[in-house]
């Protein structure tokens, strides 16, 4: 073998073995001593430690070129068809997911992750804590944003409403957890008022007229967020009245949904009201609190036989851990709209 | 095309919008910003997150596509849409060295035919250090300028089953599998200079 060096336009010189043994690493034919030898190289030479990345960047760009990776599209079109009071509705909504394809290999990876793989994913996280130690052995130091606390569907603009329909849809996504009310509808607010009023944000709100809204709360990685000790979260948007008037409360809470079957048993650590005078937007906000010690509390329990009602029937229950909700009330049935709702952590993360 | 297409199109997001907007139907991806900012991310990132896993896992294709991907779904779970290209990488590059650890420390490869620890450290380390360029254009230009037979050697290694498809081109050219392989050595470095000598 010769020693000879080789230039490389710009490149330190490397010798032809340092050559020969990189592009057999790259190549997976190595023998053992070889192995041995390259690993001496490396060690000891920074010319060919240099080199040999340099040519591993090579080979990927090669691949890169060579055997691309396939990417595709696929649409998911939601239809969602109602009938309410003899008129019948139909809303769409269009989700994306891509699949990132190495036809090589026949391994590919779905945007967003699959249910499966999110949960085994959600496991891995907890690895991840370890990522940001690494990031600082390595002496990267990305700034990794944190998972946020936000509402899903906050404007309701999720779910577009049939334009030829009526102006509104009793499906609201991600608000409807566990109940759909006929009394709580999204509208389109330009139709709906024939040009009179507009969403605060976008173009549709929420109208109710009784009834109410439940979310749980996740973070924006899908996580569920649980009740702690000490939580203080802060709830607001905006609200009007529908026609001016008389004026009304609504209540926004804090719930922990024990069980949904045979019985719905609920817990709520805190509930604010809000007043609401006018009938054009108006901004609110309420803060919303969880015992700074013990997280055992009472449920209440809401079910069809007057008998069940009686809370005494079910124990203590402690929420520490459970995924929190936020619901929002209207009992007085004086219609209103909600729109932009937002949720902030002030203290308990 | 929607209004947040429209959007991305005015915001200088990544180089590699150019290469991939020609003809190349990346516009199909639709008005989802962060699926198409993300997809344009994870192609800019894979060569070097590729190259940069191969300190770890050498010539072991598969592990490192498993650790690319895997490292990719990571980054989408933790990627809100803000983040640039470099910090996009870099939590990549992390994530990713992560997963290429834990492959190791799972599936136990022979020792004999792994660089040590220190090594690979460095050699990632140094891999990192590189330069991120727009080389994949110059690249296949070159490319197109090789004889049909060069071309078909990378083919081999590249696009089929690298060693199946190799040991069949050589059988075929009625050369030796070594031969062969020399010769991808020799046209790597062809490659190499052409990209470095036409920038």
């Amino acid at each position: 073998m010769s020693d000879e060096l080789i230039e490389n336009d710009g490149e330190l010189p490397v010798t032809a073995e340092v050559r020969e043994l990189v592009d057999k690493f790259i190549d997976g034919r190595l023998s053992v001593d070889e192995n041995k030898r390259l690993e001496n190289l490396l060690e000891s030479d920074s010319r060919a430690l240099a080199y040999c990345a340099e040519r591993m960047r090579l080979h990927a760009e090669m691949e890169a070129v060579l055997s691309p990776v396939r990417v595709e599209l696929t649409q998911k079109r939601r239809m969602v068809v109602e009938t309410k009071k003899g008129e019948s509705t139909v809303s769409r909504a269009v989700s994306h997911v891509v699949k990132v394809e190495n036809p090589r290999f026949g391994k590919s990876m779905e945007l967003p992750p699959s249910a499966a793989k999110s949960k085994r994913l959600w496991l891995f996280g907890l690895a991840i804590v370890f990522l940001g130690t690494l990031a600082l052995l390595f002496k990267l130091q990305p700034e990794v944003p944190e998972a946020k606390l936000q509402f899903r569907n906050a404007s309701f603009e999720d779910l577009k409403i049939n334009g030829n329909g009526a102006p509104f849809i009793y499906t609201i996504l991600d608000w409807q957890d566990y109940f759909q009310s006929s009394k709580v509808r999204v509208c389109d607010m330009k139709r709906a008022s024939n040009g009179v009023k507009q969403a605060y944000d976008g173009e549709y709100a929420v109208l109710m007229a009784g009834g109410f809204l439940t979310q749980r709360l996740a973070y924006t990685d899908g996580s569920p967020f649980v009740a702690r000790q000490g939580l203080r979260l802060k709830v607001s948007g905006w609200v009007m009245l529908e026609s001016a008037g008389e004026s009304t409360e609504f209540s926004v809470a804090s719930r922990v949904v024990v069980s949904a079957y045979p019985s719905m048993v609920q817990v709520q650590p805190d509930v604010q009201s809000v007043r609401v005078t006018d009938a054009t937007w108006q901004p609110f906000e309420v803060v919303l609190m969880l015992p700074k010690e013990d997280l055992m509390m009472d449920p209440t329990i809401f079910q069809r036989s007057a008998v069940e009602k009686q809370p005494s029937i079910v124990d203590e229950v402690d929420i520490s851990g459970l995924q929190l909700a936020i619901s929002i009330d209207n009992k007085t049935k004086v219609p209103l709209f909600l729109d932009q709702l937002k949720i902030e952590v002030l203290d308990g993360e | 095309m929607g209004e947040l297409s429209d959007q991305f199109q005015s915001r200088d997001v990544s180089p590699t919008l150019g290469r991939y907007a020609e003809g190349s139907g990346i516009d199909e991806l639709g008005e989802n910003d962060k699926v198409r900012r993300y997809t344009e991310y994870y192609l800019e990132t894979r060569p070097r997150l590729k190259a940069y896993l191969s300190s770890f896992l050498g010539a072991n294709e598969s592990a490192i596509e498993d650790c690319i991907q895997e490292a990719g779904l990571v980054v989408w779970n933790k990627w809100d849409g803000e983040w640039d290209l470099d910090a996009f990488q870099k939590f990549s590059f992390v994530t990713g060295r992560f997963k290429a650890l834990s492959w190791l420390k799972k599936h136990k490869p022979a020792k004999q035919l792994m660089l040590s620890p220190t090594v690979m450290e460095s050699l990632a380390e140094k891999s990192l250090e590189l330069q991120r360029d727009e080389r994949l254009d110059k690249l296949k230009q070159c490319m197109e300028q090789l004889k049909p037979e060069h071309r078909q050697i990378l083919e081999a290694r590249y696009e089929d089953q690298s060693s199946k498809a190799v040991n069949a081109l050589a059988k075929a050219m009625g050369r030796s599998v070594d031969a062969v392989y020399k010769q991808l050595e020799r046209l790597r470095t062809v490659l190499r200079d052409c990209v470095s000598k036409n920038p």
